[in-house]
């Protein structure tokens, strides 16, 4: 368990970060689930009735950084808030959301994972439609992910390099410094 | 399902790009399993697939150059689910995209929250059960609560949740 923000070292920007603080208990919240990793309150301006921010412990900014305790923390706070919005409030549904980066929505310097309790016909406007991607667009899109993976598919791939990441090490053309190998092989 | 090109699978989880999809690149990371609900999941098969979630996105920034990525759950019908297992979303965002998640929020009274806070407190005491007896009934809520328990046998959380959502998907 973490102590208040203040013992904690290098930790100055937690001080003017409100969730930050909320996560470490160091400003009174109506908290409904805590683990190690995570403490879920009740947002004081919801979406509906019951909307809950899981909110890192952890001075983390965006979940690419989350560590493996941390999504195991996730996974568990995930499911408990979830279960007790459907039973404790009636709740036909649930969304969970998270918005990496400001132009997906993010407004606080720290990773807020809402839940949100829906119900039938609650009219919320968060009901975003699948469209028909273009051959284009799908076909560029499949072929850097391919690469960045580093798995064969059945796009060329123009820059000649080996597809056998077994004895090249997938992105060392590239210089990425991304850890895709944890995500091919410790992952998968 | 709608046609999806595979990018990486194994036993438990697989990452697909579906052909119909919110923006191209957007990603669906689905179990192999016939949970339909977050809370059928085995909780290590969710980690892993928070932990796929989360690192393809910091992948994404690099490999389509995005600006931003949102990880989405539809859990339930009324929450916009549409497919019949659990599917984690994860959409590649860019500053001029036409994508809308936006929503209206409204500061809550101090004591509506104290009420629902109670709500789900009693709820968690009493095994998840007749969170709104802690109300006495008052909210706007009992009558669904009364609904469902007319027609159900609570029996399991867990299985009772899973067929209430399966009612929706006919």
């Amino acid at each position: 368990m973490q102590g208040p923000s203040s013992s904690q070292p290098g930790r100055g920007q937690g001080q003017q970060n409100i969730f930050y603080r909320l996560a470490q208990g160091d400003i009174p919240s109506k908290t409904m689930f805590e683990n190690d990793e995570f403490r879920a309150i009740l947002d004081k301006e919801p979406v509906t009735r019951g909307h809950v921010l899981i909110l890192p412990k952890e001075q983390v900014q965006i979940t690419p950084q989350f560590t493996p305790e941390m999504n195991e923390g996730l996974a568990e706070a995930v499911q408990e808030v979830s279960q007790l919005l459907l039973q404790g409030l009636g709740a036909d549904g649930t969304n969970v959301f998270v918005a990496n980066g400001a132009v997906a929505g993010q407004n606080a310097p720290h990773v807020l994972v809402h839940v949100i309790p829906r119900h039938e016909n609650d009219g919320l406007g968060l009901n975003p439609q699948p469209k028909k991607i273009s051959d284009e667009a799908f076909d560029e899109a499949a072929e850097r992910l391919q690469s960045a993976l580093g798995v064969q598919g059945d796009v060329e791939r123009s820059d000649g390099s080996s597809p056998d990441r077994q004895q090249q090490g997938h992105g060392a053309d590239s210089g990425e410094d991304v850890d895709l190998d944890a995500v091919q092989d410790q992952f998968l | 399902m709608t046609e999806a090109l595979t990018l990486i699978e194994d036993e438990s989880v697989a990452v697909k790009m579906p052909r119909h999809g919110f923006v191209a690149g957007h990603l669906i990371i689905t179990p192999k399993s016939d949970a339909m609900i977050v809370e059928e999941l085995e909780q290590a098969l969710l980690m892993k697939m928070f932990t796929l979630g989360n690192r393809l996105a910091g992948m994404l920034f690099e490999a389509l150059g995005c600006d931003g990525t949102n990880l989405f759950i539809q859990n339930g019908v009324a929450a916009g689910q549409v497919d019949e297992t659990v599917i984690l979303h994860l959409i590649p965002r860019w500053e001029e995209d036409d994508l809308d998640f936006s929503w209206s929020k409204q500061e809550m009274p101090e004591s509506e929250l104290g009420k629902v806070h109670k709500q789900l407190e009693f709820a968690k005491e009493n095994d998840g059960q007749g969170g709104t007896a802690a109300l006495d009934g008052e909210t706007e809520k009992a009558e669904t609560v009364e609904a469902e328990e007319e027609d159900e046998v609570v029996e399991g959380g867990d299985n009772y949740y899973a067929k209430q959502f399966k009612r929706g998907f006919r």
